[in-house]
């Protein structure tokens, strides 16, 4: 099969639900993508017909229910690689989602780096040389280097574990936005996660450590009294 | 069952009843998760570490599909991979490393999907049911229930039952109970349920091992005192007593 080289950045049609389908557009910045993010299915079969996206990645568990319908469109009659994302633990809509032709599947919740390894290799799969990985990448002002896994702050570097990563993309990807420690919690840490648990505000507290950032007068993360976490717009 | 394109070997190619052949390459704890979680896609399992087996493995029972622990065997990527003149064995890489380069450089030396340490059982069928029909355009039975001692378990609906009452198990309850029944009879140390389960980079809370188990044994209706299943074994660790008719389900 011959294979279509990609000439400028690739296309990425984004079907999911904020707050996650900011930090899958944020995470992207790692490759030489451009994005789109639908709202619903019928807007992304809008999108498929006049934007031509070269990769569509799809939320399962949407609220709009009709994202298996999605899984390998076509544009100009090639089928269009396909990422679906599920909750863990569903095997029925796994098997469903790859019966339909789906490519890959990212279980929710995730972290940066497996979105990023994910769509470079079905890229690469897809359109022979696939897309250039970008390592470093700035996050609302911030330097992120996901290969070393490091952030710099003034000359420090300290190191972000998978997690706290994870919370500062899904933060600074909703800038302005409150979000609640249950919705932190969904996206990154799932079901298996019981309420209550404050796994949360402690990832927040270390990663503000790191980023020395001063609860009391936040330059990254603010707190919401009673609500959650904000991320504060770019200084 | 499809046979792996490009083989000639006459009588090599399987019958269209018979298994999927997987091969693991894999430590013995991990390695019977897999292997018995497998039993949901009615495949045929052999485990290897050693070199020479697996090169002799490759060649002469042909496995369809591998599964290799990418942290600790990752040599073994190129000896599957050079049983091509067999026709393309997928490999599923398994990592705890969440590590880019890592991932990108695996995926050009021959893997073709990656499991990452957390994982619930039910990416161990799902990709493979991905990779035998991409690779081999075969469609792979899935076994949905299958039987454990006195449990039974219904992977697709997500059940675990015990004389017809439903356990409500979480996937990583439902994790740790396979990891347990597939070791039976031996003890795991709480480090080893953490590396299987947790993986090392994962934070977690330090007691989530006994919270777990106690949370498991409570659905089970299991005394500690007196366990029908789960037994703690002083300064060792947690083990799944062997039950006769078990202990050929986990072999």
């Amino acid at each position: 099969m011959k294979k279509n080289q990609l000439l400028g950045p690739a296309r990425v049609l984004i079907v999911v639900d904020q707050p996650l389908a900011n930090l899958v557009a944020l995470t992207l910045d790692h490759g030489k993508y451009v994005t789109h993010i639908a709202r619903d299915v019928t807007s992304a079969e809008a999108e498929l017909e006049t934007w031509r996206p070269h990769l569509l990645l799809v939320d399962l568990d949407a609220d709009d229910a009709d994202g298996l319908g999605l899984i390998g469109q076509r544009v100009a009659s090639k089928r269009v690689p396909t990422i679906v994302f599920t909750v863990r633990g569903d095997l029925k809509t796994k098997l469903a989602a790859f019966d339909r032709g789906a490519d890959d599947i990212i279980t929710v919740p995730f972290v940066p780096e497996e979105l990023v390894a994910r769509t470079l290799a079905l890229m690469r799969r897809s359109y022979g040389d696939g897309v250039a990985f970008i390592p470093v990448i700035n996050v609302a002002g911030l330097e992120v280097d996901l290969l070393n896994q490091q952030v710099k702050v003034g000359k420090l570097r300290p190191e972000l574990t998978a997690m706290e990563q994870a919370l500062l993309y899904l933060l600074a990807s909703n800038p302005g936005q409150t979000l609640g420690r249950e919705e932190i919690l969904d996206a990154l840490w799932g079901a298996d996660y019981v309420a209550g648990s404050n796994v949360v505000d402690r990832h927040v507290r270390n990663l503000r450590l790191k980023l020395k950032d001063d609860w009391r007068n936040p330059r990254f993360i603010g707190t919401v009294a009673g609500k959650g976490y904000r991320f504060l717009a770019t200084p | 069952m499809a046979a792996p394109s490009g083989r000639t070997r006459e009588g090599a190619e399987p019958a269209q009843t018979e298994s999927p052949r997987a091969l693991i390459v894999m430590n013995e704890t991990l390695g019977n998760l897999v292997v018995l979680t497998l039993q949901h896609g009615s495949y045929d399992t052999k485990r290897t570490t050693d070199r020479e087996e697996c090169r002799d493995l490759v060649n002469d029972w042909a496995p369809h599909i591998s599964f290799i622990d990418l942290d600790l065997f990752e040599p073994f990527i190129d000896i599957v991979g050079a049983g091509l003149t067999h026709g393309h064995t997928p490999i599923v890489a398994f990592t705890r490393r969440r590590d880019t380069a890592l991932k990108l450089s695996a995926y050009e030396r021959g893997a073709d999907d990656i499991i990452e340490v957390p994982f619930t059982l039910d990416e161990i069928v799902a990709r493979p049911f991905a990779l035998m029909r991409r690779a081999h355009g075969a469609s792979v039975a899935i076994v949905p229930r299958i039987k454990l001692d006195g449990l039974e378990v219904d992977l697709i609906e997500q059940r675990v039952t015990v004389g017809g009452r439903d356990l409500h198990l979480t996937p990583i309850q439902q994790t740790l109970l396979y990891l347990l029944a597939a070791n039976a009879g031996k003890a795991l140390s709480r480090e080893d349920l953490l590396a299987t389960i947790w993986g090392g980079e994962f934070e977690i809370e330090s007691n989530v091992v006994d919270r777990h188990i106690r949370e498991l044994r409570v659905k089970l209706n299991d005394e500690w005192r007196a366990p029908r299943y789960i037994e703690t074994v002083p300064g060792a660790g947690y083990r799944f007593k062997l039950q006769a008719s078990l202990a050929s389900a986990a072999e």
